[in-house]
């Protein structure tokens, strides 16, 4: 008996020290080992090979909370130099696929790769415009959530990733997130995670759109190479050309100096996989509209009291947008009715808004702008991109189908750009602000 | 117990294991008196035969003089004390009461080894006028010197000469006994060997020359501790009385909180050395008939010489003894053993142990403490769940640690996962050695304190928790996260009323980290399943473990407390021969509180 | 004959969440994808129909049970049918129970691997399972069915909990269109052969003698009942989530859908803790599955005890379902032999049995049945 004891206490001493020693039971990874890509980008290469870019966050360095070196943060050993902002760098290789792509990371970073905490996928212009479904396929790679926002550049992701240097926050992780959700909220971006584009892209009855985003030539460079104000004159040379009551501004073109060197503005539109066009921002913030993702912005209309002056209202989505679809021979007519609700947020030139009829005089000036906004972008989106992208095919038509089979047959996606779409707006005042009417300084003579 | 016995018994086809040992039965449901015509036992009800216990040494039986044939002859009188003398103690423990009271005074002294004992108080005198020779026997200290002075010594030397000169022999023990011992308890016997025992338990033992019997008169008293506050159970408002080493306060402490004739106190003697009093207390009519057999049966099979502790007891009578898990619920308060009685359990005191045990024991009742009865019944459902949320805390916090930041790194938010990741880079060890480091230290620390002396004993906890843990940190030893957990751990086991069951967390833990450390969360998950099988599969007294959770009895009492007008019944498991503890309407004048007119909320 | 076989004392919420549990818990592997596939949006109102076919399989199981207080459907079944037959039926329920024991332990386990523990052999994780498995039913059955009637808050709770954090995702209820999916007639065929998802339900015929008779009808309505409706209140909630195309190809359809619960920056990639729910729920099912098989065995073979089966049953279960070569063929062979014709030694043996019984006029009391509803 105390033969057996003694081998059963050995093999049970055997165990502890093996799984405490060893610096790995399979598939304990210690967190120091790891390299938590943070931002993944795509980009074509020559000979369909791609071009994987992939930004890893430098754990900070804190050395025990109240130790000396606990201040220096993010700055400490690496300072910002043309590829890292000091709590990332950036990495681009080339390869046939992706996970190939990976492994051949791992070549010169000591650490395990790991897209655990990946938050960004970028894809090229070029990527997007040719052979973007073949690395669609990436997504069955289990490290990969569906999570994960998506956005398309202008030009090469590469130089998107390089040039994104938050100044605000030092963990670009969340960083990214901040600006793709809170962004939203604005409505000059879509809300685009993997998920919501590859629902929409595998589907018969709407096309997907992605945040649009650029490199821009303001921006703050690295090691006080900015030119300010060569940048705001840049800024004000641009004024003119500006539509006053639009956000006409894809990625890259707003008027600005400082800042971030890219910025994230308007939609890219898919057919399919396939890269077909932008939406600018206010175009976006109609199309939001008319999916029904629209949350918050602000619009200007012009004053009805005082010619040359706007008014500018805070909008927002009151009720579900509703989408009715009628299939007449063939053709779909389609009604929707958005309800927006909102706050006067600025009167310029005066006016009382606070009773009627002034009151009804706004609000269907404002109608009227909205459903011309919205109108434009639906007759583009039929004519120059030939895509559903407001989903109304799923949300409007796909009942009126009884099976699968007659619905896939029906082909929703060809018969859009022929439709007939009416849009109602209907819009009321909630709130004037803090005031009745704006300050009105007054001077002697 | 024995891992290759284990894996034996898993390929045997003797299938003992599954004998139903002992179960309360099964008593039907349906059957339960009438709900209209219940009412509150009045004190004066009749119940049945129920045994008033009497502290009384119980004739341990001895054997006796052996019946033989043939009688010896009976030898001279000074032979006999030669005898006597050269006897081996237990030898003379057998012996019976001679009429000669140097006889007797022999054999006492051979049996309790005078003159090299010096314990023992022989005070010879004479009782009457001319007199008659006797002596006593008592132990100094734990007789109560008053007791012995004025109710036995001085009514049988001067109060003697009040009844006038004695009577023949016969009756002088009468006499004695009946007229001038002023004592509340007295017994007689004619052996030697319950006279002894008495004395050692403090009563005094006299011998009258002339007499083949001894009297046995009662005068314990000896240093105690009064009740003081319990040191284990502490509450804010509530009775802070506890337990104390003495048997009789400890059932008077419970006798003033049920003062029913039903409150019944057998004592049995446990320990060949120690012969301990263990009282068996039980509310007769309550608790069921089996389970008070049974538990007297198991005591009654204790067989060892040395028995020191309620716990000790535990330890013999435990349903699983290989378990970590305790089979009974010890308290240091009265007023818990007294509810834990009005229930239905039997509760055991056992003589020198300040804790009562309580059986059967269920899981739910270790974490229940009796603050939450005290206090209003929403605070006492917080102040439970609380101690839910620590359990698992104090059992799987490190192990989750170990499994997220090892495994499954991508549930930690990216910052926090960041910071890890930077405060690991100069730490050597992974992290698995470095949980065991800081709970071995924590364990280290917890031993530690309970032996330092009192001054640096709280000090002791503040240095070497937080400032080692700091310095570990700052050494880069150790990553500050850990520290947190480990921290958070210790707290946690501490917020666990029981202590049995803290030990028993303390050591399951370790189990939980190896297991997430080879496996991580599906280790746990394993290791969590095999823990709650386990526990459910243990039956303590017949009464499964886990009730009234896993076998599922509604209560309102198990993470929530459920308001006192609402208790109508007793717990189902006890299978109590009544069950209804409550009328319907215990608060008319509140009809918010009168759930149904139908019968109040079952329990 | 009685068979001793104590197992104990059963209560009415242990039995019910055994049940239910060992039932529902196929739809963490690839049942619902697989629906997805033939039925596309439809796919809930297959998972309908075939419960509510399956009712009539537990009226049998209930009727035979009934007709023979006290034992279970294997010695109903012999004294009904005689030894021969009987045993073989026995032998069928064992068959069925050890097919979905041997195909759930791997698909499981594969499971975990995908989730979890990407680089650990499989044969450490089946292990762990059985070595867990293997001590559970040796404990008894009266610590799973607690442990069941204990957790089962817990696991109901989870999948509220998932269902509830995923409502951001759910605005596309147009997923649940067209209505008929492939069509009615494909979606009523397909619900008429599916009825083996509710297969398990045999394990209450193993349960009869515990319960009284009254009690067992309870349990059973209620727990086939509660796993209908969990069942297709899952399968909905999966639709709505993934539109089409999507839904139909993914291989762990659960986990893929606990992956995407995004609130916020903080609830987000919590996927571990579900799993880690789900482990437990499969261990709960695996030790009930596999307590069914060694009961059933031992009862079939005449044993009067079963424990010491298990632990060769368990080394036979970990050697046959490693002869899969791959997952996608476990899979495979899970919904084509074993829910497609799960359903004849679970269902259509207990009514064969019993109707012979009824024929030859055995066993007593056989016809107040319809006071098992209530």
């Amino acid at each position: 008996m105390t033969w057996r004891k003694v081998t059963a206490s050995l093999l049970v001493l055997l165990l502890l020290a093996l799984t405490v020693t060893t610096t790995g039971c399979w598939d304990r990874r210690e967190p120091e080992d790891l390299a938590f890509v943070i931002t993944l980008g795509l980009d074509t290469a020559p000979n369909k090979q791609v071009l994987l870019t992939v930004q890893i966050a430098l754990p900070k360095r804190l050395a025990g909370g109240a130790g000396p070196g606990g201040g220096g943060g993010g700055g400490g050993g690496v300072g910002p130099s043309p590829v890292s902002s000091g709590t990332t760098f950036v990495l681009s290789v080339v390869a046939p696929s992706i996970p190939t792509a990976l492994n051949l990371i791992n070549t010169n970073v000591g650490r395990m790769v790991n897209l655990d905490h990946n938050r960004l996928i970028v894809i090229g212009e070029d990527m997007a415009r040719k052979n973007f479904s073949r690395f669609l396929a990436v997504v069955v790679f289990p490290e990969i959530r569906r999570t994960t926002f998506l956005i398309t550049t202008r030009g090469r992701a590469a130089d998107f990733i390089e040039a994104n240097t938050p100044f605000i926050e030092a963990n670009p992780a969340k960083y990214i997130e901040e600006l793709t959700t809170a962004n939203f909220f604005s409505g000059l971006i879509p809300l685009s995670q993997l998920h919501q584009f590859l629902s929409a892209a595998e589907s018969y009855g709407q096309e997907a759109i992605t945040i649009l985003a650029d490199v821009t030539k303001a921006g703050l460079k690295p090691k006080g190479q900015t030119d300010f104000k060569k940048q705001i004159e840049e800024a004000m040379k641009k004024a003119p050309t500006i539509a006053l009551e639009t956000i006409p501004f894809i990625a890259g073109e707003i008027p600005r100096a400082g800042g971030n060197r890219v910025e994230f503005v308007g939609a890219a539109v898919y057919k399919g996989a396939r890269l077909v066009g932008f939406l600018n921002g206010s175009e976006t913030r109609a199309a939001a509209a008319l999916r029904g993702e629209f949350r918050r912005g602000f619009i200007l209309v012009p004053n009805p009291l005082r010619k040359g002056f706007f008014v500018i209202i805070e909008l927002s989505q009151a009720r579900p947008v509703s989408v009715k679809v009628r299939i007449n021979k063939g053709i779909p007519e389609i009604n929707v009715r958005v309800t927006m609700e909102g706050n006067i947020d600025a009167i310029q030139g005066g006016g009382n808004f606070s009773v009627n009829p002034a009151k009804r005089q706004l609000e269907r000036a404002v109608e009227k702008r909205l459903t011309q906004i919205a109108n434009a972008v639906v007759t583009k989106a039929q004519s120059q991109f030939q895509a559903d992208i407001f989903g109304f095919g799923d949300r409007g038509a796909r009942r009126l189908f009884r099976t699968w089979d007659e619905w896939t047959r029906y082909k929703w996606l060809s018969q859009f750009p022929q439709a007939r779409v009416k849009v109602q707006t209907s819009f009321r005042v909630r709130r004037i602000g803090l005031q009745f009417a704006p300050p009105k300084p007054v001077t002697g003579r | 117990m024995g891992f290759w016995s284990f894996l034996r018994r898993l390929l045997t086809v003797d299938d003992s294991i599954i004998d139903e040992t002992f179960s309360l039965g099964y008593r039907p449901l349906g059957e339960r008196p009438d709900d209209d015509q219940w009412s509150p036992r009045h004190p004066d009800d009749e119940i049945p035969a129920a045994q008033a216990g009497l502290s009384g040494t119980s004739d341990a039986g001895d054997d006796g003089g052996k019946g033989s044939l043939f009688k010896k002859p009976t030898p001279l009188l000074g032979a006999k004390k030669e005898q006597a003398e050269q006897m081996s103690p237990e030898k003379a423990l057998q012996q019976q009461v001679s009429t000669s009271l140097d006889v007797n005074l022999a054999l006492i002294k051979t049996a309790l080894r005078v003159p090299q004992n010096k314990d023992i108080i022989i005070r010879e005198f004479v009782i009457g006028n001319p007199g008659v020779r006797a002596f006593t026997v008592y132990l100094e200290g734990i007789s109560e010197r008053n007791t012995v002075n004025f109710a036995i010594l001085e009514p049988l030397m001067l109060l003697s000469y009040i009844e006038g000169p004695l009577p023949e022999e016969k009756n002088v023990f009468d006499l004695v006994k009946d007229k001038l011992l002023p004592g509340n308890q007295v017994k007689e016997h004619d052996k030697i060997q319950p006279l002894v025992q008495a004395t050692l338990v403090g009563d005094t033992a006299l011998f009258i020359d002339g007499q083949n019997k001894g009297l046995v008169i009662e005068s314990k008293g000896w240093d105690r501790r009064s009740p003081d506050k319990p040191i284990t159970e502490q509450v804010l408002r509530g009775s802070q009385e506890g337990f104390v080493e003495t048997l009789r306060t400890n059932t008077t402490l419970i006798r003033r909180r049920l003062r029913t004739p039903a409150l019944v106190t057998e004592i049995v003697q446990v320990g060949a050395l120690s012969k301990v009093d263990a009282a068996i207390i039980y509310i007769d009519g309550i608790a069921n008939p089996k389970l008070i057999d049974e538990v007297k049966r198991r005591i009654d099979s204790i067989n060892t010489d040395f028995l020191p502790e309620s716990s000790m007891l535990e330890d013999f009578i435990d349903d699983f003894p290989g378990s970590v898990f305790p089979g009974g619920m010890p308290t240091e308060r009265p007023d818990r053993a007294a509810a834990f009685l009005a229930e239905g359990h039997v509760v055991i005191l056992v003589d020198n142990s300040p804790f009562a045990l309580i059986l059967p024991a269920t899981f739910f009742a270790m974490m229940h403490a009796a603050e939450d009865y005290y206090v209003k019944p929403l605070l006492g459902t917080f102040l439970r769940l609380i101690r839910a949320v620590s359990l698992f805390l104090a059992l799987l916090a490190p192990a989750f640690y170990i499994a997220i930041a090892n495994y499954h790194q991508e549930m930690i938010p990216t910052d926090l996962m960041l910071s890890i990741a930077a405060s690991r880079e100069t730490v050597p060890f992974p992290i698995i050695l470095e949980v065991l480091l800081m709970e071995f230290s924590f364990e280290l620390i917890r031993e530690a304190g309970i032996r330092i002396p009192g001054p640096i004993g709280p000090t002791i906890g503040i240095v070497g928790a937080l400032i080692l843990g700091q310095a570990a940190v700052q050494a880069s030893i150790v990553s500050p996260i850990l520290v947190i957990v480990v921290a958070l751990t210790a707290l946690s086991s501490f917020a666990i009323p029981n202590l049995n069951l803290t030990f028993s967390i303390r050591v399951l833990r370790f189990g939980f980290i190896l297991a997430a450390s080879v496996l991580g969360l599906y280790g746990i998950a394993l290791a969590l399943f095999v823990l709650i099988i386990h526990l459910t599969s243990l039956k303590s007294f017949g009464v499964p473990y886990m009730s009234p959770v896993a076998p599922h009895r509604p209560s309102g009492d198990v993470i929530t407390r459920i308001p006192l007008y609402q208790a109508r019944r007793r717990p189902q498991f006890l299978r109590p021969l009544d069950d209804i503890r409550q009328g319907k309407i215990n608060r008319p004048w509140d009809p918010s509180t009168d759930k149904d007119k139908k019968g109040g909320k079952d329990k | 004959m009685s068979y001793r076989l104590p197992e104990g004392h059963q209560g009415r919420r242990e039995a019910f969440a055994l049940i239910t549990i060992t039932i529902i818990t196929e739809i963490f592997l690839s049942i619902p994808q697989k629906l997805a596939v033939d039925g596309k949006s439809a796919a809930w109102i297959i998972i309908l129909i075939a419960g509510a076919l399956s009712f009539v399989g537990l009226y049998f199981i209930l009727a035979l049970s009934r007709r023979f207080p006290g034992k279970t459907i294997v010695e109903a079944g012999e004294e009904a049918v005689g030894p021969f037959l009987g045993t073989i039926a026995a032998l069928a329920y064992f068959i069925f129970f050890m097919a979905s024991l041997i195909l759930f332990l791997r698909q499981f386990s594969e499971t975990i691997i995908t989730a979890f523990l990407p680089q650990t052999p499989i044969s450490v994780i089946t292990a762990g399972f059985l070595v867990v498995i293997i001590y559970s039913t040796y404990i008894g059955l009266e610590a799973i069915s607690r442990t069941a009637g204990l957790l089962i808050g817990f696991i109901i709770g989870s999948l509220a909990l998932i269902t509830v954090l995923l409502i951001p995702f759910m605005v596309a209820s147009y997923n649940l269109f067209p209505f008929w999916g492939s069509g009615p007639d494909i979606v009523a065929r397909l619900g008429a052969t599916r009825t083996s998802l509710f297969g398990e339900i045999l394990i209450v015929g193993l349960i009869a003698p515990l319960l009284s008779g009254k009690e067992l009808g309870r349990v059973g309505i209620t727990s086939l009942a509660a796993a209908i409706g969990i069942m297709t209140f899952v399968e909905v909630i999966y639709l709505i989530i993934f539109p089409l195309p999507a839904s139909a190809v993914f291989t762990f359809p659960l986990y893929s859908g606990a992956r995407l619960v995004f609130i916020g920056r903080f609830v987000q990639r919590i996927d571990a803790i579900f799993v880690f729910v789900w482990i437990i729920t499969a261990l709960i099912k695996l030790a009930a599955t596999m307590y069914a098989s060694a009961a059933v065995l031992a009862r079939a073979l005449k044993l009067p005890v079963f424990r010491p089966l298990v632990f060769p049953l368990g080394i036979l279960v970990f050697a046959i379902s490693f002869t899969i070569p791959s997952f996608p063929d476990a899979v495979t062979i899970d919904s084509r032999y074993l829910r497609t014709y799960g359903w004849i030694p679970a269902f259509l043996f207990p009514a064969l049995v019993y109707l012979v019984a009824v024929l030859r006029k055995k066993g007593g009391r056989g016809s107040d049945l319809a006071q098992s509803n209530s």
